[in-house]
């Protein structure tokens, strides 16, 4: 066992060795410069946010601006990383020339109270707020916080360096690791990077294409051959997948990375897949991860009842590989709806926790819906015995009930956030 | 037992997964049949992406396309001219982006398969580099627009002209003359004491902007109103000129337009207005839209110590400390002051240093004295390090 991790080592390493070295070094044609651009709107001495947008370009050289106003670009930590000067944006200065050959200067000055000023810059990653400073009376004029642009950006350009790396800090970011951890890091991501090389290499020679978008699929399991048909059938699709053999080895996982979502399974030793999904949610940093439990078992009315607001679906094994996918693509969407939509909601100047609750509601009626409908087919070994079970039942009513006060819960709240989005011009989001 | 059986009636993707433990067999059989031609038939779905001149319709090689901000290569040569093929992208929308030299970027969001074939026309840009050769990766983009407008003091006017905007020619022979006569002169009109660094020329990237249907109004307002698009597609202009023909006669009263004026509405909105023949009234005003220099004859302009390396000081210590600082001669520095003929007095609470004539005051002769000099080689020194 140990003498093939090391030969798989071996190979992940003259994979990188052989492969990344030399692409690396080739300098390709992209071309990924952005810049930030900031409207501000200023009225009598007063300057306010109007928008902020990162787009792709070039910018202009701050260091050759000059003026009394200051701006200060600084990082997450408060440090500044970036100054410039500029003038005050209400005077127009100039001149016209008189005199009987145009010796003299006639000055023409124009003062503007009110108006709009654009600063264009150079888009960095580590830029979190950009502050505006008079500096002849030392006062903040406006200050902007970029990560709304950001985020926005990032969900039109997924992929590009910026946004990767950005989604690489959000999962790496923390308390810092020891030696330890950085070392499990570095090991994982050579196998996630060895993967990829090998999926891509593995394609190539087939003659087959390279999917586009890969997320990634954490699939738990304490048995291999399922990891391998799951991860197959799901690599196959278009997704990264990487396994844990068993609950504590996902909970370590978790640790250095977060997947886009996990399949669990129920029946493992030592940690089953429930208290391994009591585990996730109760750590803030995993609990927003999907997960969609995958078992060969029946689910009972007890399981349903403990666990139902945990989980975003429910697989019964076997299964066919579109319903695996299926699922999967279903609870992915729905994630992309509600980051898509929750820019928008920004924007459109929503409360973000109601409409938190509203997604986390419309999140919680599906799956509840799925799970009532599993609990209401008929359990044929209980039909044959000619018996019932009261707790199914109850629990089968406890969750319609629940639905029914869930959904109309939902309907106000959906209500209040459709109006503001009509009022400021955009569309609903469908839930 | 079988590890998955084939239901009949369901295609070759649609298998029934049932585990069996450990059969390695299985796993080996299962692969076979999923990577089987008729499998990888199935999921052959590719996008198509097919770039043209928006103008013309014909194919565009070697555009670069991204697909969600990833590079996702170029369109072909070969084969269909203009096109690349991604395949296998994933269900649902996609951000594409295509760039090409010469023309505008433009980014499209497409929605796969529903869309399985893209074509985008690209526009040609409006922008024309004027020293392309010059590789320095930071300095100064200046960038002219034409103005469809001059000026008429007989009556005070603003008149309509296509001189520029309805031939490009003549609009390049003025941008390049001006830029010979002004830019690239201006170590003769800078004091040698403070040179200027060496490659000062190359400091320097022009373009003109070239648009019938886009033109600047340089009597719009002091400093000239330029239309909304066009920042947009000069993201990273230091400073944009609208040039007009010319301005016709001396300014006779207060209703009278000014000549040249600059404004800053923010990083990568500087514009000034100028004619195209008045060279020394050009210095002027790329003193101040360029190199932070304040006026130094005394009248109703704007005032402040451009710190760092001034030419004008709100205190007289200041002026001295400064000139002694910079082995010049402290007792030169003298008040923002004039008598104006028939007027009251003009006597500002600034003061200068550069004697005269001085660019910065009088517009008929004249160089930037030995402050303004240093302020001006300090900004061309700057340029080099990019944004700070």
């Amino acid at each position: 066992m140990i003498a093939d991790r090391l030969v798989h080592c071996c190979i992940i390493l003259l994979i990188i060795a052989c492969f990344i070295m030399p692409v690396a070094a080739v300098p390709g044609p992209a071309d990924y410069e952005k810049s930030l651009q900031i409207r501000l709107g200023y009225l009598d001495g007063k300057y306010s946010l109007l928008s902020q947008e990162i787009i792709y370009g070039k910018s202009p050289n701050l260091a050759i601006l000059s003026g009394p106003f200051r701006g200060v670009i600084t990082d997450s930590r408060g440090s500044e990383i970036m100054t410039f000067s500029l003038m005050d944006p209400g005077i127009a200065a100039g001149e016209s020339v008189t005199g009987p050959s145009g010796t003299d200067f006639v000055p023409y000055t124009e003062r503007r109270s009110a108006g709009e000023m654009s600063l264009v810059l150079p888009f960095t990653q580590e830029m979190q707020t950009v502050s505006l400073f008079d500096t002849g009376t030392g006062s903040l004029l406006v200050s902007a916080d970029i990560q709304p642009a950001y985020t926005l950006f990032c969900l039109d350009y997924p992929f590009d360096p910026d946004c990767t790396a950005r989604a690489v800090a959000r999962t790496t970011t923390g308390t810092a690791p020891d030696i330890r951890q950085l070392l499990v890091i570095v090991f994982l991501e050579s196998i996630l990077v060895a993967g990829v090389i090998l999926s891509l290499t593995t394609r190539r020679k087939a003659g087959q294409p390279l999917p586009a978008v890969q997320q990634t699929v954490l699939v738990v399991d304490d048995s291999p051959d399922i990891i391998e048909i799951v991860s197959y059938a799901l690599t196959r699709k278009g997704y990264h997948c990487v396994a844990a053999s068993g609950g504590q080895e996902c909970l370590d996982f978790l640790v250095v990375q977060k997947p886009d979502v996990i399949l669990l399974d129920i029946v493992m030793e030592p940690l089953d897949g429930w208290s391994t999904l009591r585990q996730i949610k109760k750590n803030p940093e995993t609990k927003s991860i999907p997960v969609l439990m995958l078992t060969a078992n029946k689910l009972t009315a007890q399981d349903a009842r403990h666990y139902h607001i945990c989980i975003e679906d429910y697989i019964r094994k076997p299964f066919r590989e579109e319903e695996l996918s299926a699922a999967i693509e279903q609870i992915l969407a729905r994630k992309k709806v509600l980051r898509e939509s929750l820019a928008i909601a920004r924007k459109a100047g929503v409360d973000k926790e109601k409409f938190c609750q509203l997604a986390a509601l419309s999140t919680r009626v599906s799956v509840d819906r799925k799970i009532i409908s599993i609990l209401e087919k008929p359990d044929e070994e209980m039909l044959a015995a000619g018996k019932t079970d009261p707790e199914k039942m109850e629990v089968i009513s406890e969750l319609i009930q629940n639905t029914r006060s869930k959904e109309v819960q939902m309907e106000e709240l959906k209500s209040e956030i459709h109006q503001a989005f009509m009022k400021k011009g955009f569309v609903p989001p469908s839930w | 037992m079988n590890p998955y059986t084939h239901n009949p009636g369901q295609d070759s993707r649609s298998w029934t997964f049932q585990i069996c433990s450990r059969n390695r067999v299985c796993i080996i059989l299962l692969m076979f049949v999923l990577a089987s031609p008729a499998a990888a038939a199935l999921s052959d779905r590719s996008l198509l992406i097919a770039v043209t001149d928006a103008e013309t319709g014909s194919g565009l090689a070697a555009a670069s396309v991204y697909i969600d901000g990833r590079f996702a290569g170029e369109t072909s040569a070969a084969d269909i001219p203009g096109t690349l093929r991604t395949d296998d992208p994933q269900q649902g929308s996609h951000m594409i982006r295509i760039t090409a030299p010469g023309y505008q970027s433009l980014s499209k969001k497409v929605i796969f398969p529903d869309e399985s074939v893209v074509r985008i026309g690209l526009t040609r840009n409006h922008l024309v580099s004027l020293n392309p050769e010059n590789k320095n990766p930071h300095t100064i983009s200046i960038i002219f627009i034409p103005s469809s407008t001059y000026y008429r003091t007989s009556d005070n006017s603003k008149v309509r002209t296509d001189t520029y905007s309805g031939n490009e020619t003549r609009l390049r022979e003025d941008v390049t003359r001006v830029i010979s006569a002004v830019f690239n002169n201006l170590d003769r009109v800078t004091d040698p004491a403070e040179p200027l660094p060496a490659d000062f020329r190359d400091r320097f990237t022009f373009y003109y902007y070239f648009d019938p249907a886009l033109t600047a109004d340089a009597f719009s307002g002091c400093a000239g109103f330029v239309p909304p698009d066009y920042w947009n597609s000069v993201t990273f202009s230091d400073l944009t000129i609208i040039l007009y023909p010319r301005y016709e006669g001396w300014y006779t009263n207060a209703s009278s337009q000014p000549v040249g004026c600059f404004m800053n509405s923010g990083t990568g909105h500087s514009q000034l207005k100028i004619p195209a023949d008045r060279d020394l009234l050009f210095l002027h005003e790329i003193g101040h839209g360029l190199f932070g220099l304040v006026d130094t004859y005394c009248g109703e302009t704007d005032y402040f110590q451009n710190d760092p390396y001034p030419n004008v000081w709100s205190t007289l210590d200041a002026c001295r400390a400064g000139a002694t600082a910079d082995n010049r001669d402290p007792s030169r520095c003298r008040r923002i002051e004039q008598d104006v003929p028939d007027s009251i007095s003009c006597r500002k609470n600034f003061w200068s240093w550069d004697p005269d004539p001085d660019l910065m005051k009088t517009t008929n002769s004249g160089t930037f004295g030995r402050a303004s000099t240093e302020r001006i080689a300090y900004i061309l020194t700057r340029s080099g390090m990019g944004s700070p």
